[in-house]
């Protein structure tokens, strides 16, 4: 779910840019800091929103750069325990299931959390359910909805500052993690007959 | 950095896809050339274009902005929901049962069997209403996010 956050900082705006418009300039500078960032237990920033106020703007000793009291929103992502997700599956392993928003690929779904009785393909790599007679396979690419169980945050270097998707790392800065253990659940292609 | 308030109003798929559009098409404007647009800029129109992708995945994908607020007042006007459930009616825009159990809790010992009718079949109208998304082409205009990736 996507959500607004406000918060408080300090903008700088290098003064090689002061030229061009002073609103472009933050709006820039906010971008660059947070877009396609996790903020720690908020979320990964989408996009700035707007500014509720735009305060002093100190030039401080030894550097031209101008420094904007700023308070902005922000549109953020991260979904609410319970809330149901649909993405791609793009990963399937003995210990469960990799999806992928497009946008947002740290979700996982372990395997202790798919539907009862599931077995793992050894040969195909791929998980199905068995239902009845019927064996549903979890294709890999397909689309598949599943039911948001916990969202972790790892802070890196214990920081509160927002940190990049894509930094080499060992746990990823935020993981979704999903279950697909109940009705209407999994790939979507189950559901869609009556 | 200082967060003030963590959740200061949620927003529908809708109004996220429609937010990103306008600003992938106001970013294709402002750009004739990929020498103008620096890395941090690209980083955030490939999220935007990705983000706005995922939504128009899904079936919610169909509505604008005024087609999400006409069913959301429709829902509430009738029914005794909480914002959860209308937000991921919205985003889900469940025309089958079986998607509704999954997004409104407890909808069996909230809702009778005609209820659940009926709210299905109000969300059904409005998804057949629904224009499509403004987007993306309708223009006969890539935005910015196509056009940086196709180049």
């Amino acid at each position: 779910m996507f959500f607004l956050v406000t918060l408080d900082d300090l903008v700088t705006v290098e003064p090689g840019d002061l030229g061009k418009s002073h609103v472009d300039r933050l709006i820039a500078a906010i971008q660059t800091r947070y877009v396609d960032r996790i903020i720690p237990d908020v979320g990964l920033v989408i996009a700035f929103y707007d500014f509720l106020r735009m305060g002093d703007a100190p030039i401080f000793p030894g550097n031209g750069s101008v420094h904007f009291n700023c308070r902005f929103r922000l549109v953020a992502f991260r979904p609410f325990k319970g809330e149901i997700l649909t993405g791609r599956l793009v990963r399937s392993a003995p210990e469960g299931l990799t999806v992928s928003l497009g946008f947002f690929e740290d979700i996982r779904i372990p395997c202790t959390l798919l539907r009862e009785p599931s077995e793992y393909d050894d040969v195909d790599k791929v998980w199905f359910w068995r239902y009845g007679e019927h064996s549903l396979y979890l294709d890999l690419l397909q689309n598949i909805r599943f039911k948001v169980e916990e969202v972790q945050f790892h802070k890196q270097d214990g920081g509160q500052h927002p940190v990049a998707l894509s930094t080499s790392r060992r746990l990823p800065p935020m993981t979704i993690i999903g279950s697909i253990n109940s009705d209407g659940l999994g790939l979507e292609s189950w559901w869609q007959t009556e | 950095m200082k967060v003030v308030d963590s959740n200061a109003g949620n927003l529908t798929n809708v109004e996220v896809a429609e937010l990103l559009r306008e600003s992938l098409a106001k970013a294709a404007d402002a750009h004739t050339t990929l020498a103008d647009i620096s890395d941090d800029e690209l980083r955030a129109r490939t999220l935007h274009q990705g983000v706005v992708d995922h939504i128009e995945r899904l079936p919610c994908g169909r509505f604008r902005v005024s087609d999400a607020e006409a069913l959301t007042g429709e829902l509430i006007g009738r029914f005794d929901l909480a914002e959860a459930d209308v937000l991921q009616i919205i985003n889900h825009a469940p025309t089958r049962e079986v998607e509704l159990q999954m997004v409104v809790e407890s909808l069996y010992e909230r809702f009778s069997a005609e209820d659940i009718a009926e709210l299905l079949q109000m969300v059904q109208k409005h998804v057949s209403s629904a224009a499509g998304p403004t987007s993306s082409g309708s223009t006969g205009k890539p935005t910015g996010g196509t056009l940086v990736v196709t180049e």
